[in-house]
């Protein structure tokens, strides 16, 4: 048996033999218990403090410690219950050496709420300051690094498996098992409190995709990369760091999957099989707008979703002009990132005491958040409120909440269900999943006499939403049918779209032709009211000029409105996750091919101007029948409720819309030209 | 020596410190150090109840892998050195 015990010169003269150098940069991964315990000492702090010393005093003062002191903060934030990431207090998740360190003078730590690196020395702030908002993307510690040649790794207590920069490899590759993913939350920078979105690459939750570095650190052994010094019961590695990632990265060149557990396998398939969510159908017959709206509503239809896939494909099995598409779970779209699949198996409240349910999505599709996240405990009614929503404007209605960007668990109740929770526990339960999937939508082009193109939109997001968005959607069926039999002189193209996410990526998609759209008219709200409203930020848009005057000509009340009242989250809600130096990040994209040969990722940021130059908001359009804008239920009566259901639902005004649209398509300007 | 037998020598090191450990195949994915049942100070503790219950001496490699982490990765590395 080899001794348990040892002393710091014994430290100092195995970090010597592993040619530990002054000025050196060591990055420490540690499991200090299995090496054993320094004489003497007589708790795990002294324990951090002799390692910390060893360390020091082979490096000097002119060398730089760096520690992982991971703290997930950023994961665990729900809006209803922020989670400060602070770096002075925030506690590192991942050991005792960490958590002491950085706790010690001199240290720093980034402004990573996810994944949060501390350093002391010389080096440690131009490594750790001023990250871009991604914990592995260009410009990470990770990269950073790269460009000092003194530095190591040293695992204390663990095998050369342990390298920092596993995910920056992953991420750089762009391996199906994993996919960026935002998260949003507050931190603590400079004593101010700020909220920031965070990009943070997730992995697949398929036993395959487990991180396996194994096999990179036999390799590193077997090419002499890492070096092994014993000490107590185990010993300790020192690996050069430049070396060490440039083999990996040239390994996983041939095989994306060399830091996962593995086999390959089909990610998405793989994915969809760990679900519990059995495959969903939806039956449509022919097509009856009538009974179509009646079927749908009733269907959940969140953003990525196995629901939402089978009422795009129902739509399609009646409608073959369109062309099913589909842009995979972490896509950059503009300044959206394709969101995961939600998946949602059961959801209720019961009072703790009583058993009564006092709701069950059983009973109530929209009674849970879309894109809630699990919960599952006993917890106090004060808690319970902070995750419950209610309608303001009808008390016997359920409010439509999305949490799709702003993560969080909760249940929408009416006022009379809120008025019920007389407990003071109940015990909640939603269990939901998510997963790497692909967002769909539907997409269908008619040539028209001009190459210029008008877009029409329809979102479909659900349950309920029959006259936000259904209506819009049997607008574009009824346009449909119209241009199978009628050649519009301008171009137009169709979109049936889950949510606005969708609709950043087909503009993404379709960058190189945007110039050739005139306008994107987003139909919305078609079925109710009589009022047909424009929002606009553009009045000199041809199209919206054109709208005008053809609904001047048939005498219909019009209203004009700015952008920002109600429109989708196209532009301006969205989470803009920008790279505060843009410049600086490309220069240096430029450079680490140029002096590593590592081949840049470019499909990861955009800034504002670059979206604003495509000129979009100009052309957005949204076309929908309200209230006045200063009524009371602007801009309709149950708005973003469980109230929005076929009641009401007057098909005659939607076909009167669409009516309009016919000849705004086949409008000709007297000077010949259309625009 | 029998699996079930080495996982009871296993458990009962923290079972003798008063922990109620159930008696699952769940059990076996536990991360002891995670789970608090042992902290780093006395992991070595552990460590040397193994050796000399047992009889065997472990290799560096042996406790830097990460499934010498679980009470299953413990169990079977027992179980291949007796063999």
């Amino acid at each position: 048996m080899s001794s348990p015990f040892f002393t710091k010169e014994d430290i100092i003269e195995a970090l010597t033999k592993l040619n530990l150098r002054k000025g050196d940069i060591v990055w420490v991964f540690s499991s200090l218990g299995f090496l054993g315990r320094p004489q003497g000492v007589k708790s795990i702090e002294d324990v951090c403090r002799v390692f910390y010393e060893a360390i020091r005093e082979v490096i000097g003062e002119e060398g730089t410690i760096i520690v992982p002191t991971y703290s997930y903060t950023i994961g665990r934030n729900l809006a209803s219950e922020p989670v400060l990431y602070d770096p002075s207090t925030t506690k590192a998740e991942i050991g005792p050496f960490p958590e002491w360190f950085r706790q010690q003078k001199g240290v720093i730590r980034s402004i990573d709420p996810m994944m949060p690196i501390a350093g002391q020395g010389p080096l440690a702030k131009e490594i750790l300051s001023d990250l871009p908002p991604n914990s592995y993307g260009h410009d990470s510690v990770y990269e950073r690094l790269l460009y000092y040649p003194k530095t190591k790794i040293l695992t204390l207590g663990l095998g050369p498996n342990w390298i920092p920069f596993i995910h920056y490899l992953d991420w750089l590759h762009k391996v199906p098992f994993r996919y960026d993913k935002l998260f949003t939350g507050a931190v603590k920078d400079k004593n101010q409190t700020k909220y920031i979105n965070w990009i943070y690459p997730v992995r697949t939750l398929i036993e395959e995709s487990y991180p396996w570095a194994y096999r990179a650190g036999e390799l590193a052994k077997k090419t002499g990369l890492c070096k092994f010094s014993p000490l107590g019961k185990s010993g300790i590695y020192a690996c050069d760091y430049r070396s060490y990632l440039l083999k990996v990265y040239q390994q996983m060149k041939k095989d994306k999957w060399f830091l996962a557990k593995g086999p390959r396998v089909d990610v998405f398939l793989a994915e969809l099989e760990r679900l519990k969510e059995k495959p969903y159908k939806v039956d449509l017959p022919e097509y009856e707008p009538k009974k179509w709206l009646e079927i749908l509503s009733s269907h959940r239809r969140d953003a990525v979703s196995l629901s939402t896939d089978a009422v795009l494909k129902a739509i399609r099995n009646h409608f073959r002009e369109f062309q099913l598409k589909e842009i995979p779970t972490g896509e950059y779209c503009l300044d959206w990132i394709v969101p995961e699949r939600w998946s949602i198996y059961s959801a209720k409240i019961v009072d703790a005491q009583t058993d009564e349910v006092i709701v069950d999505l059983k009973d109530h599709p929209a009674v849970v958040y879309s894109y809630s996240k699990p919960f599952k405990g006993v917890i106090s009614k004060e808690t319970l409120l902070k995750h419950i929503a209610t309608s303001e404007k009808l008390p016997d209605a359920r409010v439509l909440v999305n949490v799709m960007l702003d993560r969080d668990w909760g249940f929408s109740l009416t006022k009379e269900e809120i008025s019920k929770l007389n407990g003071s526990k109940y015990y909640v339960e939603i269990e939901s999943d998510f997963s790497l999937a692909k967002l769909r939508y539907l997409e269908s082009f008619f040539e028209g006499d001009l190459e210029e193109e008008i877009v029409f939109v329809a979102f479909i997001e659900g349950p309920y939403r029959v006259n936000e968005h259904l209506s819009g959607l049997l607008a574009i069926l009824e346009l449909l049918q119209w241009l199978k039999e009628n050649k519009p002189l301008y171009s137009v193209r169709l979109l049936i779209l889950p949510s606005p996410v969708a609709l950043a990526c087909w503009l993404e998609q379709s960058r190189e032709n945007l110039r050739k759209v005139k306008g994107f008219v987003i139909l919305t709200m078609l079925g109710k009211e009589d009022i047909i409203t424009i929002q606009t930020t553009d009045l000199k848009n041809s199209i919206v000029r054109k709208l005008i005057k053809t609904l001047q000509k048939n005498k219909k009340p019009y209203q004009l409105l700015p952008q920002g009242l109600y429109r989708p989250l196209v532009f301006g809600g969205n989470p803009f996750v920008y790279y505060p130096h843009k410049e600086e990040i490309i220069k240096k994209m430029e450079l680490v091919k140029e002096k590593f040969g590592i081949e840049p990722r470019k499909d990861f940021f955009h800034t504002p101007e670059e979206i604003y130059e495509l000129e979009i908001p100009n052309k957005l359009i949204v076309l929908g029948r309200t209230l006045p804008a200063n009524a009371f239920y602007f801009p309709f009566k149950g708005y973003k409720t469980d109230k929005d259901t076929i009641e009401d639902i007057d098909i005659e005004k939607i076909i009167e819309t669409v009516d309009i649209l016919k000849e705004v398509l086949r409008f000709k300007t007297p000077e010949g030209s259309p625009f | 020596m029998d699996r079930n037998l080495i996982k009871e020598k296993v458990l009962s090191f923290f079972r003798q410190k008063g922990l109620e450990i159930p008696d699952s195949k769940e059990v076996e994915k536990v991360r002891y150090l995670d789970e608090g049942w042992v902290d780093s100070f006395d992991v070595i503790d552990f460590l040397t109840y193994l050796e000399t219950e047992f009889n065997i001496s472990f290799q560096p490699e042996e406790l830097q892998t990460d499934s010498f982490r679980t009470i299953g990765g413990v169990i079977d590395t027992i179980l291949r050195k007796l063999q």
